[in-house]
C-alpha cells in the first residue's frame, strides 16, 4: 500500500501488515459474497472500504475482525492465524462496532462502557483498578464524561453512537472496525464522529478500518481505501491514487466525476444524481 | 417476476382447497355418526334422512347429530372469527384465544353457572364476558393500532388471570376436581338440540355479517391508513371486531374454550397464498369445521370407557405441529424485536435490600403463620411449625429456581417475553413428571427428578431444532403452541391413566400440599447449583444481551454461550417442577420485576429476581392453602391469579 506524506509518523515506521487476508471466500447460498479477496491493513492508519450496496463490504469487515470464519482463504492477525484464536484472545485486540447494534434496555452509557471489559476479566472477578482506568479514559475520550449515568435510550443519535464507540475502547484494542458508523446520523454528528475517529488514530495510533458510503468522508479521514465490486477487491491504495472517474464509476454503476476540492486541493468526488436529466431544479432562468 | 406467492396459489386453487374440504368433512361427519359403541350401523346413518323410528335413530337424534352439529359450527366460528380479527388488526397473532376473548367468556360462563343464583343465558353470558376480554386486552395491549407481540402479551396475561380465576370457581364450586378438566378444556358432549338452536341464529346473522364485509376487509388488510383513504371507517372496524366476538362466544357456548384453531387455520389459509377475504373467509370456515371434528373424532376414538377426554385437548395436542407449519412456511410482517420493560429510575442498592429483606421476613412470619386459621400465640406456632416449615422452604427454593430460569432464559433469548411456562419447558418438566409417577418414581426420588429434567430438556430441544428461532415472535409463539400441546397431553394422561384427578391436577398446576424434610433435602442440590451457575454467568449475561455480533466481538462465543444458558435454564426448570410441580408466571414476572427495580445488570437482577420468585411462591402457597381452608387451592392458580394482574401493570406502567 502507498504511503502518503501527510502523515510523516507513519512513514517512519514501516512495519508488516497489522492484518493480512489472503485469498478470502465467503459464499452464501452458492453465490459468493466475497470472492478470493487479498488485502493487507497497515498498523496505525485508517482504512475505508468502499463500494456499492451488496458488494461485500460489511461481509469483508467481518472476516477481518474475526466476527465470521470465511469459507476459504487465510486471515492473520499480527502474523497469527485468526482461525487459531480464542474469541477472547481476538476480544482484546480486535474491537468491532457494528452496524446499527441493538441497545438492551435500561443500560446507561457507564455500564455499556463496562462491558467493553469483558474480554479483559478472568472468570468470576469483579472490575479491577486497571478495569476502571480504561472505562474512565474510554468515556473521557468519546467526551460523555458529563451523561455517563444518563439511559442510552435517552441520547441522541450522535451520543448514542459514542457511547458505543467508547464501549469498543474500554476494550483497549489495537484495531477498531466500524460498519458504517455514520449512516444513521445528520452531518453535525458525522462531522463530530470523524473527528473523533482521526483523533484516536492520530493520538493514539489506534489502527481503524470503516466501512463508509460518502467518498468525499472516505477523502478526508482515510489514508487507504480498499474498494470493492460484487465480492471481489477492485483496488486498494490511497484515494487519491484510486479514486479516477473511471474506477468509481465503474465500482457503483453511476457517473461520478472527481475533481479537485476549491479550498484543499485534494479530490472530491461528484456524482450525477438525476442523471442526464436536462431539466434540473435551477436550471430554468 | 413472478412471486413464489403467486406460484404457490396457482398450484392449489381455492377452488380445489374447498373441494377437498368438503369431502373430508362430509367422511368426518359419517365417521362421528358411527362412532362410539356399537348401537349404530351403517344402514341407520343411510336411513337416518328418513327419521325411522328405531333405538339407533334416536341416538343419532339426541346425542350424535347434535354434537356433530356443533363440532362443525365451533371450528367455523373459531376459525371465521380469527381471520377476521387478524385482518382488522393486522395481526397474525390475533385469534380469539390470544386476545383473551374465548377466555373471558368462559369466566363469565363459569360465573353465570356457578355463582349467579338467577338464569343468565348461555349465549348472552359469552358474548359479554368476551367482549371485556377482548377490551381488557385492547385496553392493556395498547389500543387497536398495538404492535402485534404487546398486544399478544397482553392477551395472553389476561387469558392466563381469566383462566385461573375461572379454575378457582370450579374448585370452590365443585367439588369433584375433575370438573376442572371438563370446564376448562373444551369438551363437545350436547344434551338434545338446545344449545346448538339457541346459538345456530347468532352464528348465522354472524356470517352474513363477514360475508357482506369481506370486501372491506381487503381494504382493512392494506392499514387502517390507507383503508381509511379508501373510505372504510371506524364502525366498520368495531362492526368486524364486534361480530368475531359474538361467533367466539358461541363457540365457547357450545363447546367451552378451545383453541388454536382461531389462530392456525386463517394463517395457514393465507400461507398457502389465498389473500382475498371472498375466499380466505369460507376457506377458513370449512377447514376450522374440519379441524374441530377431526379433533372430535379423534378424542371419541381415545375416549373408552367412560374416561371422556376434552375435544379441546385434541385441538390443543395439535397445536404445535400445525404452529410449526405455520412458522416455517407462513408469511409474519412486522416483526420487532420486543424490548424488556426499564424504568429511568432504578433503587439504590441500600434501599432495595433492605424491602426486600423486610417483605421477604414479613412473608416467611406470615407464611408460617397463616394457614387453616392464624396463628397468634407462639405454642400455636410450634404445633404447625414442623408442618409449615417444610413447605416454606420448598415453596422458596422453588421460586428461587423458576426466577432464575426465567432470567437465564429471557439473556439466551434476548426476548422479553420467555419464561419456563411461555416456552413450554415447565409443562414439559411437568409431563414427563406425570409418567415418572405413573411408572412408580415416588417424587423426590433421583430417579423421579431425572425424568422431570429429561422433559424440561425434549421441551428445550422440540423448541429449538426446528429453526424457527430466529426471531423472537415466532419462538414465543411456538413456545405458547408447546406449552399448551405438553399440557394437554398432560391432561390427555390424567384422564386415560385414570389417576386421581384432584391430586394429578394440583400436582400439575403446582402445590406444596403435604411436603416435608425429604423433599427439602432433595431440592438443596439444585437451588446450591443455581447459585453457582448465577454467580459464575452473570458477567455473560450482560454481554449476550447486547446481541449476536457486539457479545462476538467482546470475546464471547455466542452459540456456545447461549446453549449453556438454555440448557441451565432447563436444569433448573426441572428441579422447581419435580418438587412442586408445574408452577407458572412466577419465572416470567421475577426477572421483570427485577429488572424494573435494579436494572439490566445481572449482577443486580438475578439476586433480586430469585428473592421475588421466592415471595412470590411463598405468598402464592399462602393464600392457597388458607383461602378456602380446610381445601386448598394450589399454588400455581394462585400465582396466576396474582401473578397476571401485576404483569398487566407492569405492563400498563410502561406505557404510561
Amino acid at each position: 500500500m502507498s504511503i502518503t506524506a501527510k502523515a510523516p509518523q507513519h512513514a517512519a515506521n514501516i512495519q508488516p501488515a497489522m492484518i493480512e487476508a489472503t485469498d478470502v471466500s465467503v459464499v452464501f447460498n452458492g453465490v459468493p459474497a466475497v470472492d478470493r479477496a487479498s488485502v493487507a491493513i497497515s498498523p496505525g492508519r485508517i482504512t475505508a472500504i468502499c463500494g456499492a450496496n451488496g458488494s461485500g463490504k460489511s461481509t469483508l469487515l467481518k472476516c477481518l475482525s474475526g466476527l465470521e470464519a470465511p469459507d476459504s482463504g487465510d486471515i492473520r492477525l499480527a502474523g497469527q492465524r485468526l482461525a487459531g484464536l480464542s474469541r477472547r484472545q481476538i476480544a482484546t485486540q480486535v474491537a468491532v462496532l457494528g452496524q446499527n447494534p441493538e441497545t438492551p434496555a435500561g443500560l446507561n452509557v457507564e455500564e455499556l462502557v463496562e462491558q467493553g471489559r469483558y474480554p479483559h476479566r478472568p472468570w468470576l472477578t469483579r472490575l479491577r483498578a486497571n478495569d476502571r482506568e480504561a472505562i474512565e479514559r474510554a468515556i473521557d475520550a468519546v467526551d460523555l464524561k458529563d451523561m455517563r449515568q444518563r439511559q442510552l435510550a435517552s441520547l441522541s443519535g450522535g451520543e448514542r453512537q459514542r457511547a458505543w464507540v467508547a464501549m469498543a475502547l474500554a476494550q483497549e484494542p489495537r484495531i477498531l472496525f466500524l460498519d458504517e458508523p455514520t449512516s444513521f446520523l445528520d452531518v453535525r454528528h458525522q462531522a463530530e464522529l470523524l473527528t473523533l475517529l482521526r483523533r484516536l488514530n492520530r493520538q493514539d495510533g489506534l489502527t481503524i478500518i470503516a466501512v463508509l458510503h460518502d467518498l468525499n468522508q472516505v477523502i478526508e479521514i482515510a489514508d487507504d481505501v480498499i474498494l470493492m465490486k460484487k465480492g471481489r477487491v477492485l483496488s486498494t491504495g490511497a484515494p487519491a491514487d484510486i479514486f479516477t472517474p473511471l474506477s468509481l464509476s465503474h465500482a457503483f454503476g453511476c457517473k461520478v466525476d472527481v475533481i479537485p476540492h476549491p479550498h484543499t486541493g485534494r479530490p472530491f468526488c461528484l456524482i450525477d444524481w438525476v442523471g442526464d436529466d436536462r431539466d434540473r431544479a435551477g436550471d430554468q432562468r | 417476476m413472478r412471486s413464489a406467492t403467486t406460484q404457490l396459489s396457482s398450484a392449489v386453487s381455492p377452488r380445489l382447497l374447498f373441494s377437498l374440504g368438503l369431502v373430508l368433512l362430509v367422511l368426518l361427519s359419517i365417521v362421528a355418526l358411527k362412532q362410539g359403541g356399537s348401537l349404530v350401523a351403517w344402514s341407520d346413518i343411510v336411513a337416518a334422512p328418513l327419521r325411522p323410528e328405531t333405538l339407533a335413530q334416536a341416538i343419532i337424534e339426541t346425542v350424535r347429530a347434535p354434537r356433530l352439529v356443533a363440532a362443525i359450527l365451533v371450528g367455523l366460528c373459531l376459525a371465521v372469527a380469527g381471520a377476521v380479527m387478524q385482518t382488522v388488526l393486522r395481526n397474525p397473532l390475533a385469534a380469539p384465544d390470544i386476545l383473551a376473548v374465548t377466555t373471558g367468556a368462559q369466566l363469565a360462563l363459569v360465573i353465570a353457572t356457578l355463582l349467579l343464583p338467577f338464569y343468565v343465558p348461555g349465549l348472552a353470558a359469552t358474548v359479554f364476558g368476551g367482549l371485556l376480554g377482548g377490551l381488557a386486552c385492547l385496553m392493556l395491549g395498547g389500543g387497536l393500532r398495538a404492535p402485534p407481540v404487546r398486544l399478544a402479551l397482553a392477551g395472553i396475561a389476561v387469558s392466563l388471570s381469566f383462566a385461573a380465576i375461572s379454575s378457582a370457581i370450579v374448585l370452590m364450586a365443585d367439588d369433584r376436581a375433575s370438573g376442572i378438566v371438563l370446564w376448562s378444556a373444551g369438551i363437545l358432549d350436547q344434551t338434545g338440540w338446545m344449545k346448538v338452536v339457541t346459538v345456530g341464529p347468532a352464528v348465522f346473522a354472524g356470517l352474513v355479517v363477514v360475508g357482506v364485509m369481506a370486501r372491506s376487509l381487503d381494504l382493512l388488510g392494506l392499514g387502517e391508513d390507507s383503508a381509511r383513504g379508501l373510505g372504510v371507517t371506524r364502525t366498520v372496524t368495531m362492526l368486524a371486531l364486534g361480530v368475531s366476538v359474538v361467533l367466539a362466544g358461541s363457540a365457547v357456548t357450545l363447546g367451552g374454550p378451545i383453541g388454536f384453531v382461531g389462530l392456525a387455520v386463517p394463517n395457514l389459509v393465507r400461507g398457502i397464498g389465498i389473500t382475498r377475504h371472498r375466499q380466505v373467509i369460507p376457506l377458513s370456515a370449512l377447514w376450522g369445521a374440519v379441524a374441530v371434528l377431526s379433533a372430535d373424532v379423534m378424542a371419541q376414538w381415545l375416549s373408552a370407557e367412560g374416561a371422556a377426554i376434552p375435544t379441546g385437548a385434541i385441538v390443543a395436542c395439535l397445536g404445535a405441529p400445525a404452529m410449526l407449519v405455520l412458522l416455517r412456511f407462513a408469511r409474519i410482517g412486522g416483526e420487532k424485536r420486543p424490548r424488556p420493560l426499564s424504568t429511568g429510575s432504578r433503587a439504590p442498592t441500600g434501599i432495595l435490600l433492605a424491602v426486600l429483606l423486610s417483605v421477604g421476613a414479613l412473608t416467611i412470619a406470615s407464611s408460617l403463620a397463616v394457614g387453616d386459621g392464624i396463628a397468634t400465640t407462639l405454642p400455636q406456632l410450634a404445633a404447625v411449625f414442623d408442618l409449615r416449615v417444610p413447605r416454606l422452604l420448598v415453596a422458596m427454593g422453588a421460586g428461587m429456581l423458576l426466577a432464575g430460569a426465567g432470567v437465564f432464559l429471557q439473556a439466551a433469548t434476548r426476548n422479553p417475553l420467555c419464561g419456563p411456562e411461555t416456552l413450554g419447558l415447565a409443562q414439559g418438566a411437568a409431563l414427563f413428571s406425570l409418567l415418572a409417577l405413573l411408572g412408580g418414581l415416588s417424587p423426590g426420588s433421583l430417579g423421579f427428578q431425572l425424568v422431570t429434567a429429561a422433559g424440561a430438556f425434549v421441551a428445550l430441544v422440540g423448541l429449538f431444532c426446528f429453526g424457527v428461532h430466529r426471531t423472537p415472535e415466532r419462538l414465543v409463539l411456538y413456545g405458547i403452541a408447546l406449552a399448551a400441546s405438553l399440557a394437554a397431553c398432560s391432561t390427555i394422561v390424567v384422564v386415560e391413566a385414570r389417576l386421581q384427578t384432584t391430586e394429578a391436577l394440583s400436582w400439575l398446576a403446582g402445590s406444596t400440599h403435604a411436603r416435608g424434610m425429604d423433599d427439602v433435602s432433595a431440592l438443596m442440590p439444585w437451588v446450591a447449583f443455581l447459585f453457582v451457575a448465577a454467580t459464575s454467568f452473570c458477567s455473560r449475561l450482560d454481554v449476550l444481551v447486547l446481541g449476536d455480533d457486539t457479545a462476538r466481538a467482546l470475546g464471547l462465543e455466542t452459540g456456545r454461550a447461549r446453549f449453556a444458558v438454555a440448557a441451565l435454564a432447563a436444569t433448573f426448570i426441572a428441579g422447581a417442577v419435580s418438587s412442586i410441580g408445574a408452577i407458572g408466571f412466577v419465572g416470567l414476572l421475577a426477572p421483570h420485576g427485577a429488572r424494573l427495580l435494579a436494572g439490566p445488570k445481572h449482577a443486580r437482577v438475578l439476586p433480586v429476581a430469585m428473592a421475588i420468585g421466592a415471595i412470590l411462591v411463598v405468598v402464592a402457597d399462602m393464600v392457597g392453602r388458607s383461602i378456602i381452608a380446610p381445601r386448598e387451592l394450589p399454588a400455581g392458580i394462585v400465582t396466576a391469579l396474582v401473578g397476571a394482574p401485576i404483569f398487566a401493570l407492569l405492563l400498563h406502567r410502561r406505557r404510561a
